[in-house]
């Protein structure tokens, strides 16, 4: 019963992620008008049957601006996610697997990333770098591994004291077969949880990075960078802020509580339908 | 013996919520009347920080906020009339001698006299970056209240770069202090500064007027958010600098605020960089202007805070927009001048390109002035019709960027007209020697006329001068002029003597009061 629950509510969230992600990729096909065209003439209109959600200081659609944002915000924040994951796990297994002078060297630069405070860190590498949502991408990219390789290097160095692996060892397995057979499929759960765990919060360092001058860079339609523009127009144009605010705020809760039924679909002890869940 | 105990903890929390009650920000325990001052328009991005007016345009600081003051004032029409001189005589074309009025001391109780004067200027001209080019004094010589100006050349503007702030008369004998105090003539003393703040009490021996106001705080907010928010809560009684969107908040406040707005010469510029390959061709420079909406921009996006520009001068001056003509907002016409320069979108990406290169601007601004950013992003999108792609740098770092030529077009705000007169703006930015040619404009037409200009003692004449060469900057397109501002000061409505003039730096006066 509790099994199809969390089944249930897995499909639902990732109805919803999945809808997101699609509308970021077809973000161009779907928007009533060009997010991108200013018609000053009707600058800061309220939300009207032809503006539902009004338009911004240069008269651009705010709907057609936020769905377009779905396209630079998501996707952005699925590029880094797929980026920090991947190189994190790579590095992290490959740390336990090989040991010695490899794992500390890996594991000490990482100390050194995380030492620093992440946003800060990322402001400044952004700052040199560059505006743009790619080198905001870099920038969280650079702070952020760290994390996965710790947290892949612990879970491979437990599946490499399993008796199975000693056995594929022992039968000659080594190298990229043995972490591709044995050890990667046994930590890839834990890894794509954490991933869509952190994607609400990789999804907000991004929107923070344009919202602070760093991340995409105008004209383009950035959820961050639109409640930049839109925030001293709180008291007199509210819908400039509560357009890509909603946005953010419904993004970060999906993509959260997606990250969330993932975690309980890989439970093991629903797996084994345990009633003391 | 536990009572007591009980008894004494109650009577140290009333007290503590006593003391928490009182010391408010604008009130003290001698019933003071403080005044806290909002601005934007303070800070090293300014390059005005301290009250030293002999460094960069601190002296903006120093007039500004009534510590310093100036041999002649600005009126409300720019022109120069007296303030700690008494009158003047044009010896002959080269020599000025200026009597001072009698009556006047520092703040440190030092009678202001020809000498202090001498050494003030002397100071100024020797270490100050604009000064001495701008001033070409040769000699100054003080015989009581008399100083005696003699000029490298005739100099016919003397009295109106006299009126800048750099030549704010401080006395020299008490120096400027390592957090960049001096002591002044003005109604105020300065008792801290730093970066970000200025705290100044009233001279209580101001020769010109009794002062009202005992102690005025400036304080430097450099997010126009945190000034909205900052007067709204009743922290400041008066900001400068609010973004246009706020206004309208103070204005339908009309119980508790009220807005006084000054037309100035500050203005809304973009500057060309002539070392950029691309913008070496005239037809490329004519379709950028006509590609600027400048009437949306001062109506929509400056909120009719603004007037759009044609040429530098506002037209409240004899040589100002009326008298001259510049390239009108025509897409179309925009597009043709481009293809007439070999333009051409052959790759249908919506841009035009040439050697497969597509025509691109790098558009470097500031975000000090939350308008500037506006004005970028209502060029992208306009230049984007005519084909032209527009890389947006608005950074407060735009100094390396500029240092670095890593720019095709500068856009700023700059108060065009500070000496009221028009010479100040070829000879700072328009003359091939000009300290800050940033875009490295040279026309020897305007150049000679600028030597003309310079010699020129006949105001009608210096007039019809400057606007020639006003119209030949506008007809080579070295600068586009988008809108001239106009300056509103929003504050409390008891607040009284308190409004914005036309030269941008005079703000605090003995006049300000509160009226409770």
């Amino acid at each position: 019963m509790r099994k199809n629950s969390v089944t249930n509510k897995l499909k639902f969230y990732s109805v919803l992620a999945l809808g997101l992600i699609l509308l970021g990729c077809f973000a161009k096909f779907v928007v009533p008008f060009n997010p991108d065209a200013q018609d000053l003439g009707i600058a800061l209109a309220a939300p009207n049957s032809i503006h539902w959600l009004g338009t911004d200081m240069y008269g651009r659609d705010m709907l057609s601006r936020i769905i377009m944002g779905a396209q630079t915000s998501v996707l952005a924040t699925l590029l880094l996610v797929c980026l920090v994951s991947v190189l994190g796990t790579l590095l992290g297994v490959f740390s336990a697997y090989k040991g010695g002078a490899w794992d500390m060297v890996c594991m000490r630069v990482a100390d050194v990333c995380v030492a620093f405070p992440g946003l800060v860190f990322a402001i400044a590498l952004a700052s040199v770098l560059g505006g743009g949502i790619l080198n905001a991408v870099l920038a969280l990219t650079i702070i952020s591994w760290p994390k996965y390789a710790r947290l892949a290097r612990g879970q491979a160095l437990v599946q490499l004291a399993q008796d199975f692996v000693k056995a594929a060892r022992l039968d000659g397995t080594t190298g990229f077969t043995l972490l591709w057979r044995f050890i990667l499929p046994n930590i890839l759960d834990t890894m794509l949880v954490t991933a869509l765990l952190d994607f609400g919060t990789l999804l907000m360092e991004i929107a923070g990075l344009s919202f602070l001058g760093l991340g995409a860079m105008p004209p383009t339609a950035e959820w961050g960078a639109m409640l930049s523009k839109g925030r001293s127009m709180i008291q007199t144009s509210p819908w400039t802020v509560l357009g890509p605010g909603m946005a953010i705020f419904f993004a970060v809760a999906i993509f959260n509580l997606w990250g969330e039924a993932m975690r309980d679909y890989f439970d093991p002890n629903l797996k084994r339908g345990s009633k003391n869940v | 013996m536990f009572n007591t105990g009980k008894k004494l903890l109650a009577f140290l929390l009333l007290a503590l919520c006593i003391a928490g009650c009182g010391g408010s920000n604008n009130s003290t325990s001698n019933r003071e009347k403080v005044f806290t001052y909002g601005t934007i328009a303070y800070g090293p991005q300014h390059n005005d920080v301290g009250l030293n007016p002999h460094e960069g345009y601190s002296g903006w600081s120093t007039v500004r906020y009534g510590v310093g003051e100036t041999l002649f004032k600005f009126d409300d029409a720019m022109e120069p009339r007296y303030w700690l001189a008494q009158s003047y005589e044009q010896v002959n074309p080269k020599t000025v001698k200026i009597k001072l009025k009698d009556n006047i001391t520092f703040s440190n109780g030092r009678k202001l006299d020809a000498q202090a004067v001498k050494e003030c200027l002397e100071d100024l001209i020797k270490v100050h970056d604009r000064a001495p080019g701008d001033l070409k004094i040769a000699n100054i010589e003080a015989q009581g209240q008399n100083i005696i100006i003699t000029t490298k050349e005739p100099f016919p503007a003397l009295l109106n770069y006299l009126s800048d702030p750099y030549a704010a008369i401080i006395d020299m004998q008490a120096g400027v202090t390592a957090d960049k105090k001096v002591i002044g003539t003005g109604p105020f003393i300065a008792e801290k500064v730093s970066d970000s703040e200025i705290e100044l009490v009233k001279n209580t021996k101001y020769w010109e007027a009794p002062v009202k106001i005992d102690r005025v705080r400036i304080r430097a907010i450099h997010d126009s958010d945190t000034l909205t928010m900052a007067l709204q809560s009743g922290e400041l009684d008066a900001a400068q600098g609010l973004p246009y969107n706020s206004l309208a908040l103070f204005a339908k406040d009309k119980n508790n605020y009220k807005i006084v707005s000054e037309d100035t010469s500050r203005t809304f510029m973009a500057t060309i960089n002539f070392l950029s390959p691309v913008l070496q061709n005239l037809y490329v420079r004519q379709a950028i202007a006509m590609g600027i909406d400048k009437a949306n921009f001062s109506k929509v996006l400056l909120k009719d805070n603004g007037t759009k520009a044609v040429g530098p001068f506002p037209t409240s001056m004899a040589f100002g927009d009326f008298k001259v003509v510049a390239s009108k907002f025509d897409l179309t016409g925009a597009r043709k001048l481009l293809e007439a320069a070999g333009w051409k979108d052959t790759d249908g990406d919506g841009y035009l390109d040439k050697d497969g290169e597509n025509l691109t601007i790098r558009w470097l601004t500031y975000p000090g002035r939350a308008e500037l950013p506006l004005l970028a992003e209502a060029v992208q999108a306009t230049l984007k019709q005519v084909g032209i792609k527009v890389l947006i740098n608005s950074t407060a770092n735009f100094r390396d960027f500029l240092k670095r030529g890593e720019w095709d077009i500068y856009a700023n705000a700059m108060v065009t007209a500070p000496t009221g007169d028009p010479e100040y703006f070829f000879t700072t930015l328009a003359l091939e020697k000009s300290a800050l040619n940033r875009g490295k404009y040279v026309n020897p037409k305007v150049d000679a006329l600028g030597v003309q200009l310079a010699k020129e003692f006949d105001k009608n004449k210096r007039n019809a001068l400057a606007v020639q060469m006003e119209q030949q900057i506008l007809n080579d397109i070295a600068f586009i002029f988008v809108a001239h501002l106009k300056m509103p000061f929003v504050m409390k409505k008891i607040v009284t003597g308190f409004r914005p003039h036309a030269a941008d730096y005079y703000e605090i006066t003995a006049d300000l009061d509160k009226d409770f």
